[in-house]
């Protein structure tokens, strides 16, 4: 009797705070829509940038690890699931590396570098949403043993170079997102115009998700595909 | 000294309650009928049966539960055969009362300062050479003082002698490793309720705490030597690893060139 | 100066009330007696306050020693970021140990006894020599802490180089003490009943408290991510979980062997409460988690992580009550359940706790950000155009 009356009264304070907790999230989720813009971005100043919007880790091992990164991770919104090859596979820098998936999106990620499958993140496959809002850390999805390294890196962006191409190309989703392809988020923009219509208008985390299939393979081609 | 103890026969006792009063009057409790062993009755009699009178008391073991739980000695087996309580030492975490096989001693709950209250068998009385109030009280002499080897010789004689009046079983001479308090009884002692209904085994309960008790030197020392070891050994494979990590540092930084102290830690940034 | 209120949100109406109720209770108590405020009585002397803030509180204080355990000794380093949460949590739970001692003692202010007078033939004397010991271990361990945020290097330094030998001696005392939990009933063979009633109860004690130390560590965690918005890797916890399963697999193993040997496992299938409470408290405690954990998604999770933990904790408590109050009912003749007046100190105690870690957590240095090596610095950009 005592055990069941213990056991219920720790039962009950965790259901109770987890009914404050929703109403805090369903209001702060409501704030969110209206705030989130692509203003607070983390450059870790070690990581080098692909143009195709991944990022390489050079472990103390020599091996590197391989991610996408926060700006692809933010468009995208919501990773549900990740697709990757398996070990042992050698891909090639421009080649297709991994797919993720976020609702019924399907985006395909390049390899950075030149190199061999060692490794896979198990949580990132188990728990895709949790992992990858932290891009660089928990967020890693392949390590690879690099072969051509030096080479590979030459078309990479790091520090200083790294923070002003990720600024460029946000200007450019930008006006892609709200510019020619005004439609798409039309109702976002009628949200933000009274607000921050001077600076060209706001956008919000997980836009990808709400254009249509068209733009979404714009986007593929424009941001993730291969550069020279 | 041998150890002294009280012989119970109810088949003898005619619920009078003498030995309740007599009780009461020598240790200034309150006076008052009172059913059950409480703070302010270290002795009661019950009708368990139609016309069975069961006295319940401390049974002052032999080898007695109550003196091995307390954390702080309160309880003492005397040479004399009472098991004595000290107030002043008690700290008041009531072990006794949980563990005693008999639920003998009570507590006195509505007191800001609260001590253990129970039987002493009339320790004192005993060293002036004399008996408990109660076994003098008694007008029939059915709870009788005395050596307790004499008692249990005593008891063994009723039963021989009037095997149809009484159960072939002395209750106390084996229950919990044996007591100072003895009874007779008409009828199966199981039949008699609390405590005599409790399956009770005749090893001595200190003994089955004491059963793990015994092992913490062991524990200690064994625990000690291992846990060190271990971490000897642990400590030692972090040095050569750490150790291992410098040297192959020196060979990757230092292909062939001569410059550049080299061995760096790694560690340090 | 200028004083801000508070801001007001139901946590904290709850949480005043609770000491409102705590403090009226704590004044009867100590002015009234332990009568006035509680249900025990001459045929039940151990009640809520002995099972759960003593004897249950102290089991789930084991994430500290388990964790210096691996730290220290073993060397993982893996697990250093959770070392000093679990640390702060063994130390104040303890703490709250002695606490709900001097409510419950009858005669509280001679609670240092046992120093002086000694009776080693006493479980409970080995147990507060031991608890005594180890909260001091652990206020070492605890102050270098404090030390360091108040900069007082060289006493950190002291400390450092004591911490092997004083991990060390906390893993042996928490050993003895875990187990002597245990002990304590080996006493009651006839009082207890027989599902519980094991001369294995030592054991059990020992190894249920290591799988409830590492579901506590997973707990706080979570509740600290929660208040405080500082936590746990998820992958350190998925690893403890894993241990924990092979500790759970062998308690199990272990207390089915014991039923089977002393002839007692029938009773687990009869309609008897003890058997029924029992039965609960198997399936909360080991069953229920060891099932959710071999679920990957569940041992992946957080939230999964967080249930199972949930479990085990609740399991554990319902244990440690059932062998104190539940499993002793029968042969009391008579049947206990704690006054009003018990439940408000023990919830006023365990929120006093929690308030204690919060005020810890956010003054102090508790949630280590270990910098791994290939974890850059960060450069941010605000403010793109
Ligand atoms: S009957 Fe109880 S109180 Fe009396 S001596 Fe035996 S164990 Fe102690
Ligand atoms: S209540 Fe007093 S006499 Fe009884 S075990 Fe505790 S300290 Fe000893
Ligand atoms: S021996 Fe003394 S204390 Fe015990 S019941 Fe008899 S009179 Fe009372």
């Amino acid at each position: 009797m005592v055990a069941i009356m213990v056991a219920l009264t720790i039962i009950g304070f965790v259901v109770l705070d987890l009914v404050i907790q929703s109403v805090k999230v369903k209001r702060a989720r409501q704030e969110q829509l209206v705030r989130l813009d692509f203003s607070d971005f983390s450059v870790p100043v070690n990581t080098f940038f692909y143009p195709g919007h991944t990022w390489v880790n050079i472990l103390p091992s020599g091996e590197v690890r391989v991610g996408l990164d926060d700006f692809a991770r933010k468009v995208i919104g919501d990773i549900e699931a990740v697709e990757i090859p398996s070990r042992g596979k050698a891909l090639k820098q421009g080649e297709k590396a991994f797919t993720v998936k976020s609702g019924n999106k399907t985006l395909s990620f390049l390899s950075p570098v030149d190199g061999e499958v060692t490794g896979i993140n198990n949580v990132m496959l188990a728990n895709p949403v949790q992992a990858a809002r932290n891009a660089y850390n928990s967020g890693w999805i392949l390590i690879l043993k690099p072969t051509n390294l030096a080479a590979n890196l030459k078309i990479m962006k790091i520090a200083e170079e790294a923070v002003a191409w990720l600024k460029a190309e946000i200007r450019r989703f930008r006006e892609f997102a709200l510019g020619e392809n005004l439609h798409f988020v039309k109702d976002e923009l009628q949200y933000e115009v009274g607000r921050t219509s001077q600076d060209g208008g706001c956008l919000t985390e997980g836009m990808l998700g709400r254009m249509d299939e068209k733009a979404v393979r714009f986007f593929e081609e424009e941001f993730l595909g291969k550069k020279e | 000294m041998a150890t002294k103890g009280i012989l119970i026969d109810s088949t003898r006792c005619i619920g009078c309650g003498a030995c309740e009063k007599a009780c009461k009057m020598r240790n200034n409790l309150p006076l008052g009928l009172e059913n059950h062993l409480s703070a302010t009755a270290y002795t009661v009699v019950q009708e368990r049966r139609p016309g069975i009178y069961v006295r319940r008391m401390c049974m002052h073991c032999e080898n007695p539960t109550c003196v091995s739980v307390c954390p702080v000695g309160a309880f003492t087996k005397t040479a004399a055969g009472p098991v004595t309580y000290d107030k002043d030492k008690c700290i008041g975490c009531r072990y006794c009362m949980y563990s005693c096989p008999f639920s003998v001693p009570k507590y006195q709950w509505d007191r800001v300062i609260p001590y253990v209250q129970k039987c002493s068998l009339c320790a004192d009385r005993i060293e002036e050479g004399s008996e408990p109030a109660c076994t003098a009280a008694c007008p029939v002499g059915a709870s009788i003082f005395g050596e307790r080897d004499a008692l249990i010789g005593e008891a063994q004689k009723r039963i021989r002698d009037n095997p149809s009046k009484y159960v072939d079983h002395i209750y106390g001479l084996n229950e919990a490793g044996g007591t100072s308090v003895l009874y007779l009884s008409s009828v199966p002692f199981d039949k008699l309720g609390e405590p005599f209904t409790m399956q009770l085994p005749h090893k001595p309960l200190p003994l089955y705490t004491w059963a793990a008790l015994e092992k913490v030197p062991t524990i200690v020392v064994v625990g000690g030597v291992v846990l060190t070891g271990i971490w000897w050994i642990t400590s030692r494979r972090d040095e050569v690893k750490k150790f291992e990590e410098r040297t192959q540092q020196h060979h990757w930084w230092q292909p062939g060139k001569k410059n550049g102290g080299t061995d760096k830690d790694p560690e340090r940034r | 100066m200028l004083l801000r209120m508070p801001k007001i949100t139901l946590w904290r109406i709850i949480i005043a009330v609770i000491a409102a109720l705590g403090l009226y209770y704590t004044a009867l108590r100590y002015t009234r007696g332990l009568g006035a405020v509680t249900n025990l009585s001459d045929k039940f002397p151990w009640g809520l306050w002995v099972g759960f803030d003593v004897i249950t509180g102290v089991g789930l204080a084991a994430g500290a020693f388990i964790i210096a355990l691996t730290v220290y000794i073993f060397r993982i380093d893996t697990y250093r970021p959770i070392l000093r949460p679990a640390i702060l949590t063994g130390f104040l739970g303890y703490s709250l140990v002695a606490v709900g001692l001097l409510y419950d003692l009858g005669k509280w202010y001679d609670v240092w006894h046992p120093i002086v007078f000694w009776n080693p033939h006493s479980v409970m004397f080995e147990v507060a020599w031991c608890v005594m010991l180890y909260l001091t271990v652990l206020a070492l361990e605890f102050s270098s802490v404090v030390f360091e945020r108040l900069r007082l290097n060289l006493l950190k330094k002291l400390i450092h180089m004591l911490i092997i030998p004083l991990s060390i001696l906390g893993v042996i005392l928490s050993t003895l003490h875990q187990s002597s939990l245990g002990s304590l009933f080996l006493i009651v063979p006839s009082k207890l009943y027989a599902l519980w009633y094991s001369p294995y109860l030592p054991l059990f004690f020992f190894v249920s408290a290591v799988s409830v130390g590492f579901a506590m560590v997973t707990m706080e965690s979570f509740l600290s991510r929660r208040f405080l918005g500082k936590g746990i890797e998820l992958n350190l916890l998925n690893g403890l979980a894993r241990v924990n399963v092979l500790v759970m697999a062998f308690y199990l193993t272990i207390k089915l062997i014991d039923l089977a040997n002393r002839g007692v496992l029938g009773a687990v299938l009869s309609t008897r409460f003890e058997s029924i409470m029992f039965d609960i408290e198997t399936m909360v405690q080991v069953v229920v988690p060891l099932l959710l954990l071999l679920i990957p998604a569940v041992r992946t999770s957080a939230r999964g992580l967080f249930v199972t933990s949930l479990f085990i904790v609740i399991g554990f408590i319902m244990n440690r009550l059932d062998i104190t109050i539940t499993g002793v009912e029968a042969s009391s003749g008579t049947s206990y359940f704690p006054a009003f007046g018990e439940i408000a100190i023990s919830v006023f105690l365990v929120t006093m706790g929690f308030l204690a870690f919060a005020f810890a957590a956010k003054y102090l240095n508790v949630f280590v950000h270990v910098q791994k090596k290939d974890e850059p610095p960060v450069a941010i950009i605000h403010d793109v155009e």
